[in-house]
């Protein structure tokens, strides 16, 4: 009986866990799909009535979230998702990478560098680190954060009505990385 | 009118239910329907908890309102991991002692153990006995997360002990040895091979390279002059020893159950050829999280070490009992114990934490007649970048 409880307890906690975590998901998608429609992109870049599209790297617990949302209008485009390839990121208008891919800064640049590609990330001081848009939690409410220098100098424009609700704030701190097994075994004598 | 976002969702949703409940009631409830509209009831109490909508239709509120809905983020434990530093530099420090003596689960005193002239001289009495040791180990460990999953690690340690003696040889009646100096240097890799909501899987790999002197030498009652000191202080193993690390962490909300097992398998014997004891460890620790800035977690774990494996012949005398202290004996080393232990974890600043763990054996049954384990602190920093 104690056995039944304590499954059925650990089952619950662990159902309420990946709720909550796919909450946050979802409520950030939406977020990061409203603010598509507030962002210009160069005329060449994307056509009238074409597709916009957004990538997302291999792996990317977002993929399904952002997928539910395919087809759905940004303005005059449909929103297309597809998986980034760095040899050719041609495609792309957007790219998002959460925190859980952990990209570094080389990766982004592989395929955003010298292109009209919109970067969003969730990763810790992602704006600070010549990311273009930042989310975060701020009071359990999604907030983000915008660098206005990295959109202009990839030659995107974004609304006055957005930026208004745009913050800068200090990321998440971490907790320190869990000791590794072998390192407890390192004692003297 | 601004609409609260989260009422205008909900109320959708209780639409839908009453329009149900309503079907139901026209339906003439019967008894298997009271039960279904039970376990319904259990389960929309369960799943209300979130109050969880699509992204889709999530999709269909304005920015505005999106920015004012309420998230449970996970952000307070497995999701800071996700965002871990690529870089993490580390110092520590790590402190323990030994005090009194044990065979087996037997406790003996000073007086028991050491060996008076006129009094019959046994495997376990000795002329000379240390008494308390003191053992601080200063490390600094720097890692480097290479991928998603994989980080390796670069430890090395500081190795500082003061052992206060007391025997029955003229002029040496009580005398403290002390060595200090660099310790094993240790390379780890540790890969997080699962991890999903609920758990995360680990596997270390290490090895610890023989850069800890076993020379050490300091003047004792054997001779004259300095001579070759016992195991207990010597810096290092004198071999390259391979660990090998298994970690299992569940997370339950605020909880965190962290289950580590863990062995150090000595290779050969070292140049003074002996070998110390292969070494397991298993541990299990409960942590919650307290607010953003601690952490609290208790814990007890497992150790089993074996003897030592040949013996230095530079620290036994001639005659029948070639052993001055227990401490020469490779047969008094190792053996069971269980520890108890607390810890605190800080976060000091952004990637920026520090870890306080005191442990204090709760059992202990010894290989031999040796000295016995009594609290041990360790503290450590660490940095993210």
């Amino acid at each position: 009986m104690v056995c039944l409880l304590t499954w059925l307890a650990v089952s619950v906690q662990a159902q309420d866990r990946a709720k909550i975590r796919q909450q946050e998901r979802d409520v950030k998608a939406a977020i990061v799909f409203k603010l598509l429609r507030f962002v210009e992109w160069p005329e060449t870049s994307v056509l009238q009535d074409e597709p916009l599209t957004l990538c997302v790297w291999p792996n990317e617990p977002y993929l399904e979230t952002f997928r539910e949302i395919q087809g759905s209008k940004v303005g005059s485009h449909s929103l297309e998702v597809a998986l980034v390839n760095p040899q050719n990121s041609e495609f792309c208008h957007v790219l998002f990478g959460s925190r859980e891919m952990a990209a570094s800064t080389e990766q982004w640049r592989s395929v955003s560098d010298g292109k009209s590609i919109l970067t969003i990330s969730d990763s810790n001081d992602f704006a600070g680190k010549s990311g273009m848009i930042h989310l975060m939690m701020r009071d359990q409410r999604v907030s983000f954060a915008v660098n206005i220098s990295a959109l202009e100098n990839a030659g995107l424009r974004m609304s006055a009505l957005v930026l208004n609700l745009a913050e800068i704030q200090s990321a998440n701190t971490s907790l320190p990385q869990i000791q590794t097994p072998v390192e407890r075994t390192n004692e003297h004598p | 009118m601004h609409r609260d976002p989260q009422s205008r969702l909900r109320n959708n949703k209780i639409k839908v239910q009453w329009r149900s409940s309503f079907l139901f009631t026209n339906q003439k409830m019967t008894m298997n329907g009271i039960k279904i509209a039970f376990i319904s009831a259990v389960g929309l109490w369960h799943t209300g908890l979130a109050a969880h909508s699509t992204v889709s239709e999530l999709a269909e509120l304005s920015l505005q309102e999106l920015l004012e809905i309420r998230v449970d983020s996970i952000s307070t434990d497995q999701a800071s991991e996700d965002i871990a530093a690529r870089w993490n530099i580390s110092v520590g420090w790590y402190s323990q002692k030994l005090d009194g003596y044990r065979r087996g689960t037997t406790d003996f005193s000073i007086d028991e153990v050491l060996f008076e002239p006129g009094e019959e001289r046994v495997y376990h009495n000795f002329p000379v006995v240390p008494t308390v040791i003191e053992q601080d180990v200063f490390t600094a460990s720097l890692s480097y997360r290479h991928s998603e999953h994989s980080t390796l690690s670069l430890t090395v340690p500081f190795v500082r002990q003061a052992t206060d003696h007391v025997s029955s040889v003229a002029a040496y009646e009580q005398f403290m040895i002390k060595t200090d100096g660099i310790g094993d240097i240790g390379l780890s890799w540790r890969n997080n091979f699962y991890k999903d909501e609920v758990c995360q899987f680990s596997i270390g790999l290490g090895i610890s390279l023989p850069t800890g002197s076993i020379g050490e030498r300091g003047d004792t009652p054997r001779e004259a002059g300095d001579q070759q000191l016992p195991y207990t202080m010597q810096l290092g193993s004198g071999t390259y020893d391979l660990k090998l690390g298994l970690g299992m962490s569940w997370y339950f909300d605020k909880w965190t159950w962290v289950n580590d097992f863990g062995y150090v398998q000595r290779m050969n014997r070292n140049d003074r050829d002996y070998r110390l004891g292969n070494r397991l460890l298993l541990s299990t620790e409960v942590r919650r999280v307290i607010n953003r800035y601690l952490t609290a977690g208790i814990g007890i774990e497992y150790q089993n070490s074996a003897d030592i494996n040949g013996r230095d012949t530079e620290i036994i005398v001639p005659g029948p009992f070639p052993y001055p202290a227990s401490i020469t004996d490779p047969g008094n080393f190792g053996g069971e114990l269980i520890r108890a232990s607390g810890s605190l974890t800080l976060r000091l600043a952004e990637r920026q934490s520090a870890l306080i763990t005191y442990g204090r054996p709760v059992y202990q049954d010894l290989n031999g007649i040796q000295p016995k384990s009594k609290g041990r602190i360790s503290v450590s920093w660490t940095l993210g970048f």
